[in-house]
């Protein structure tokens, strides 16, 4: 991930081992996070009471409560945990993941469920922290199509990348909770990431 | 050196008996009386490295420095966007060969920042200058497509750098180095800002690539 501090430089004042540990875990969020602010000010706008720096300032707790783990100076972010989507609506289930070498595509399904509506839309993003890069799908889709494709940025063609799936009204005014696909690399698609391309 | 904001009489400008008040962005400052010292020691070895690294960095920046106030200007508050690149790039900007030390090319970065880089970026030779392309394409998410794209390019031999703007849309642009002042060594870098400025994209550096190839 990129970070506009050089790690390798030594502090001049020695802090307590708990200032170092939030402020590692803040800056591995905020990392995390900021190329997908255009997203989180949509779909955690709600949250942020129609405030879109508030609405990332939720999401940003969010991932720190319920995503960071391990213990300083080795804290890492687990994907799967962090939550690019919040709300009440129901997700859909996946049953199939195609992983092309320009795109991704994923068949779904959705159960019956009086806040589910026909004409819901899904959204599908692809996103690499490393690279900084994101692409959501181009074409509308919704909840009864079961299928989405995302065409991926050539930065993403060449690297690992994360994939969320989130549904939302048409209206646009609820969210659900995002669905994490897996980790798709040259090996495929994995649903944990690899020790060693931890963020 | 110690500043003040507001003295009880205010800041003031000028000489004021053996100091001079002034300002500089909105800092106020005094300073001392200029002295000069006669025998100035040479500088160590050490000291003579990094008088030289300052050197090669400054001046390289130089020319550019309206370009680093775009790419920069997120984080210029109390310093100027070429002191900003200097401090971000002083660090990765050098690399020893032999007993030289030389600019490092491909590490330079001209902007920092979250807005997305195009992708597939190109650069190839052609006859009016240097021709860059990307991928125009936005993917939904990081980018606008009238995003303005700054490709910078640099003759080693020359000491030339020029930058050519462009819409991210366009998906190329071409920069005018005439064959006669190109040289052997050309480097050239891409970034993105969004059309307010407000927003810029990381420096990419782009290998150039034989356009028969």
């Amino acid at each position: 991930m990129d970070f506009f501090y050089d790690k390798s430089k030594p502090k001049v004042k020695e802090k307590s081992y708990g200032k170092l540990a939030v402020q590692q875990r803040l800056r591995l969020a905020m990392a995390f996070l900021n190329p997908l602010r255009s997203i989180i000010a949509q779909t955690w706008l709600g949250y942020g009471k129609g405030n879109k720096s508030k609405a990332f300032g939720q999401a940003l707790k969010k991932l720190i409560q319920d995503a960071i783990e391990g213990q300083y100076p080795d804290q890492w972010i687990a994907p799967d945990r962090v939550a690019i989507s919040i709300g009440m609506l129901p997700s859909v289930e996946i049953q199939d993941v195609v992983l092309g070498p320009e795109a991704l595509e994923i068949y779904f399904s959705s159960e019956e469920n009086p806040l589910a509506k026909a004409a819901d839309e899904v959204v599908l993003v692809a996103y690499s922290p490393d690279a900084g890069i994101a692409g959501r799908n181009p074409l509308t889709c919704t909840r009864k199509e079961g299928y989405i494709k995302v065409d991926l940025p050539p930065q993403l063609q060449a690297t690992p990348f994360h994939a969320y799936l989130f549904v939302h009204s048409a209206s646009k005014k609820q969210y659900s909770k995002s669905v994490y696909v897996g980790y798709m690399n040259n090996d495929g698609i994995n649903v944990d990431m690899p020790e060693e391309d931890r963020a | 050196m110690a500043t003040f904001k507001e003295g009880i009489n205010g800041p003031f400008k000028g000489k004021v008996g053996s100091v001079i008040g002034s300002s500089w962005r909105k800092i106020h400052y005094m300073k001392g009386m200029r002295k000069v010292k006669r025998n100035k020691p040479k500088p160590s070895d050490k000291q003579a490295v990094q008088h030289h690294k300052f050197r090669l960095l400054n001046r390289f920046f130089m020319p550019i420095a309206r370009v680093l106030d775009i790419g920069f200007r997120g984080h210029t508050s109390r310093a100027t966007a070429k002191n900003v690149a200097f401090g971000y790039n002083y660090d990765h900007a050098f690399v020893e060969d032999g007993d030289q030390i030389k600019l490092n090319y491909p590490a330079l970065k001209f902007s920092h920042g979250s807005l997305y880089t195009a992708g597939a970026e190109q650069a190839s030779l052609i006859g009016e200058g240097i021709k860059v392309i990307w991928d125009p394409k936005t993917y939904g998410v990081g980018g606008a497509m009238d995003d303005v794209g700054y490709a910078i390019a640099y003759s080693v031999s020359s000491d030339l750098l020029l930058c050519q703007t462009a819409l991210r849309h366009e998906g190329e642009v071409v920069i005018p180095f005439e064959e006669q002042i190109r040289g052997p060594e050309m480097h050239v870098w891409l970034f993105f800002a969004d059309s307010r400025g407000k927003q810029v994209s990381r420096t990419e550096y782009i290998p150039l690539t034989d356009p028969e190839a």
